[in-house]
């Protein structure tokens, strides 16, 4: 256990970390291009170089282990002057591209410029022209001449993908990032590739050019495609709806978690946003027009009001519901469906078949809130069973209350007779009486419990599109026209309730959950 | 001030005295008590003009928040830069150049003549001199050339810059500066011969619209209103900022305190700030420029061809320039000497941003929203010696690149608080000039 100081600040570390990793824990900060924590040390960059009493010349702080009684100093006149020259170094090729960059105000060349470089430009020579705009892959492509050669994402698919696509070509000031010959930088993560690139040198082709970093907010949640539950940052913007084409949420990133995703998250659920802002929302109730449809037609849907619409839901839901939900119903939603239809009607939880699993983060299960729905007591259903399941619960009931986007023809087929009610976002076509719109997860509050049980919390970054409501405040209002217990439409109180009711749950609130999540009582 | 009754007592009359009304410049609403054609009561109603000054600049950059500040007082905007400028660089510990100080003093004095200028043309015109009013706005209108030619704008300069200017001074604008201020002179001269002692002029100002020394310092009177009643307090003086101890004016008072004493205080002032201008003319640090190896001064074009020899020539390259044909005295050599020399404040010149990686980095750090000038954490006051007065920008800065809350001390509102005393026992002609004395500007007074 060496302890050392650094900038006269005393700390004891375990041993094997180095200086960089003993400052990050005093919350100094160290600049830093080719350390990353999730990857393994390079020591390349040479931008953390620090001042170590007794050693001869400056060191990196990435690659010097911390030993006991070392006395480090990270901005003394000789750290200042080697930061100056690396950047100096690092910026003589650089083209001028900030206009046109899409990591221009999340580049740490410019970060680190202003805050360590500021020194007067002295290069008049011409700049070293790589090629630009090179695609490596469906979902990535790279400009080499912003590239500064960290090799950070070398690295990640070397030691996190494992898939190993990109390496150094060249020798020298010709040195390059590039593909292995016949490889395409094709796999479940290589988008994580971009976050971590200190510079502009990859860029994400979903993101680029849509809208400048700067405009964009960001609102920390969690992943709905799968049960691992990764915890992302949601990166939107309403008020230049000129950008992106009038797309609200412009991106999703990994938000570090060391006990569920680390620094890292997959392209499923990376791209997997679109549908928030897609033509098929639905934007307004819809209900079934009570004329009788031709022979062979279907029953026309009408756009209605939500007065009407909750009206006529709750006349159905009135005569013993069963429940099937499905989709990205947070825990409070989950909770307050099962207390609307009652404890003694039939709750299922539809998951997709399972799909399989990969090495990393991907569970194969394409549901956010599985283990939710199971302490909730909800009886899962999936695949081909889920078909036989439904029929057999709608047999006794005398209504559906399907809430969710999995609203498969098959589901339809099973509740064939009896009265359906839908609550959902994204709506195509099919049979049922009354259709609701819901929120999508980025447009409320509340919790998932992933995979292992965590209860973990996502926030509303964007109202609901249209007239759409949360799924709790359908609930809530649903509750008040049938007369049942009152369903509290704010997800803290919600959750509060179901805390108090349900044991895996007890003790935890919304503030204490935080945004690290806790593991339920199981 | 007396309230004002719901209902006139016996054998008094309301009258509402604008906002539409052209003495009222459309945004001031007096009610007034009469007895006869006597004031007995008066309310004044502002807030016309309101706009949300404060708030706004909390949402903007540091930046940003310097064309709102030529909207407050609109006929002297360069003083409203300066001030808040200042207290931004407060906030920074930041120093400009030598010669961007006497730069700004400069601008500053050019601003407080178009101000009283324009105070002593309209209130002069309110009571009929429309030829002195002519005059007057003549003069203040090779002012206004002055300012285009350094800025850009008449009106709304928008020149000067946290930690610096926008430019260097045009070429030649010496004197041309000479040139104005003769004008000028010759303007003010024929004014006091037209109107200092015209016989309608003195009665309907002598004795009038009179304040007493203390009645003025509770009202927060500063500036030509409050020297006026025989208090010499001047923010150039009591506190000087910028190179105004290095300069020698006085600071005109009068004795009574009326409008005539407004008049003339204003009068000298300008004179003073003409003094002003001519000491800075002869004591600012010249500007760079560009030798050859010889030490002989060059033509931009002979600058252009030594550039293009292969290689070019070092002592050419870092030689200084005195004029470029486009970039009107924001080139890298000209305008390095009226910017402070902190790359986190000052934006680079524009030859880095499109010649050099860094620059161009420098450039955006300063514009991209979330980013721009950050100055630490703390909270300053700041005062400058406005056309009216004391005019002060209150600033917390909570280290992020918007004013966490910026305060704006306006010389106006308290003048306009003292109104209804200056009006009281006059009659209802008198509050023309009295009013026209106060020089109330809409801008900086409903913010």
């Amino acid at each position: 256990m060496p302890t050392l100081k650094i900038n006269g600040q005393e700390i004891t570390v375990e041993s094997g970390l180095t200086v960089i990793q003993a400052a990050d824990r005093l919350g100094v900060r160290i600049p830093r291009y080719c350390y990353h924590p999730g990857l393994s040390i390079e020591g390349n960059c040479r931008i953390c170089t620090v001042e170590i009493e007794k050693m001869p010349k400056l060191t990196t702080a990435c690659t010097t282990p911390a030993a006991d009684g070392m006395v480090v100093w990270t901005d003394s006149p000789p750290v200042d002057k080697a930061r100056k020259g690396v950047l100096e170094f690092l910026l003589l090729s650089h083209p001028l591209d900030c206009p046109v960059c899409d990591a221009a105000g999340e580049c740490d060349l410019q970060n680190y410029y202003m805050a360590y470089g500021a020194y007067q430009s002295r290069f008049a020579e011409s700049k070293l022209k790589k090629r630009k705009v090179v695609d490596i892959g469906p979902t990535v492509l790279l400009d080499n001449e912003r590239c500064i050669l960290c090799t950070r994402c070398v690295r990640f698919t070397n030691e996190v993908s494992r898939s190993g696509e990109l390496g150094l070509l060249n020798r020298g000031v010709e040195t390059e990032i590039g593909l292995f010959p016949g490889k395409k930088l094709d796999n479940l993560y290589s988008g994580c590739v971009v976050d971590i690139c200190p510079v502009g040198a990859l860029t994400d082709k979903d993101f680029r050019f849509q809208v400048r970093p700067w405009y964009l907010k960001s609102t920390p949640s969690i992943c709905p495609h799968c049960s691992r539950g990764c915890n992302i940052v949601v990166d939107w913007q309403t008020e230049r709806p000129h950008h992106g084409g009038g797309k609200r949420v412009f991106r999703l990133r990994p938000r570090h978690n060391q006990d569920v995703n680390r620094w890292w998250m997959c392209d499923i659920g990376r791209y997997g946003y679109h549908f928030v802002d897609s033509a098929h929302r639905l934007r307004e109730p819809l209900m079934a027009s009570e004329e009788e449809p031709e022979e062979g037609e279907e029953v026309p849907m009408i756009p209605t009001d939500w007065e009407r619409a909750l009206a006529k839901a709750a006349d159905l839901l009135a005569a013993k519901p069963a429940l099937v939900v499905s989709g990205d119903a947070s825990n409070e939603e989950l909770w307050a469906f099962r207390k609307l239809v009652g404890e003694e009607a039939h709750a299922l939880y539809y998951l997709p078949p399972p799909e399989p699993p990969d090495h990393l983060l991907f569970t194969g299960e394409r549901s956010p809130n599985r283990k939710g729905a199971e302490l909730m007591g909800y009886q899962i259903v999936l695949g081909k069973g889920a078909e036989t399941a439904i029929r057999e619960a709608a047999g006794e009931a005398g209504a559906l209350l399907v809430v969710g986007s999995a609203f498969s023809d098959s589901l339809q087929r099973a509740g064939s007779s009896i009265p359906i009610v839908v609550i959902t976002p994204l709506w195509k076509a099919g049979r049922a009486r009354v259709v609701l719109p819901s929120a999508v997860w980025v447009e409320k509050d509340g919790t998932f419990t992933n995979l292992d049980g965590r209860v973990q919390r996502f926030r509303k970054a964007l109202q609901p599109l249209g007239t759409a409501r949360p799924g709790l405040a359908i609930a809530s209002s649903l509750a008040e026209k049938m007369g049942r217990s009152p369903i509290s439409a704010e997800a803290g109180h919600a959750f509060a309730s179901l805390a108090a009711e349900v044991p895996a749950f007890s003790g935890m609130t919304l503030e204490a959950i935080g945004d690290g999540g806790w593991p339920a009582k199981l | 001030m007396k309230p004002i009754p719901q209902e006139p007592p016996r054998d008094h009359m309301f009258l509402n005295m604008g906002p539409s009304h052209p003495a009222m410049h459309g945004i001031i609403k007096i009610q007034l008590e009469l007895d006869g054609e006597t004031i007995v009561g008066s309310q004044v109603e502002i807030g016309y003009l309101h706009r949300g000054f404060e708030k706004t600049c909390e949402n903007r950059t540091y930046t940003q928040v310097i064309p709102y500040t030529d909207r407050l007082n609109y006929v002297s905007p360069l003083i409203n830069e300066v001030g808040f400028c200042l207290a931004v660089e407060k906030l920074f510990g930041l120093n400009v150049t030598r010669r961007c100080q006497y730069i700004r003093v400069l601008m500053s004095e050019i601003s407080r003549i178009t101000d009283h200028l324009t105070c002593i043309g309209a209130s002069a015109m309110e009571l009929g001199a429309v030829s002195a009013f002519l005059y007057l706005i003549k003069a203040r209108e090779t002012l206004y050339d002055l300012i285009e030619e350094v800025s850009g704008a008449r009106v709304m300069p928008n020149y000067i810059r946290v930690g610096g200017l926008k430019s260097d001074l045009p070429e030649g604008f010496e004197e041309r500066t000479r040139l104005a201020m003769g004008e000028v002179r010759s303007v003010l001269d024929e004014t006091h011969r037209l109107l200092t002692r015209n016989r309608i002029f003195v009665d309907r100002l002598s004795g009038l619209g009179v304040i007493s020394a203390e009645d003025a310092v509770s009202h927060g009177f500063t500036g030509p209103c409050l020297r006026s009643t025989g208090i010499g307090y001047d923010v150039r003086q009591a506190e000087p900022y910028l190179v105004y101890d290095r300069l020698d004016f006085d600071v005109p008072v009068g004795e009574t305190g009326d409008n005539y004493d407004r008049y003339l205080v204003r009068m000298e002032e300008m004179k003073q700030s003409l003094r002003i201008i001519e000491q800075c003319l002869a004591q600012m640090p010249q500007g760079p420029y560009q030798v050859d190896l010889d030490g002989r001064e060059m033509t931009p074009s002979e600058v252009i061809e030594g550039m293009k020899a292969k290689p070019p020539l070092q002592p050419i390259r870092q030689a200084r320039i005195r004029l470029s044909p486009d970039l009107e005295g924001t080139e890298k050599r000209s305008v390095q000497d009226v910017v402070a020399d902190d790359k986190t404040v000052v934006f680079p010149p524009k030859e880095d941003t499109y010649g050099n990686i860094e620059g161009l980095m420098q450039h955006f750090k300063l514009v991209m929203y979330g980013h721009g000038i950050r100055p630490p954490r703390g909270e300053v006051y700041q005062a400058v010696e406005g056309g009216n007065g004391e005019l002060g920008f209150y600033l917390v800065s909570d280290g992020t690149d918007l004013p966490y809350r910026l305060r704006c001390r306006g010389p106006c509102f308290h003048l306009m608080s003292g109104l209804s005393t200056m009006i009281e026992g006059e009659t209802v002609a008198d509050v023309v000039p009295t009013f026209g004395s106060i020089n109330m500007i809409g801008g900086e007074l409903d913010r």
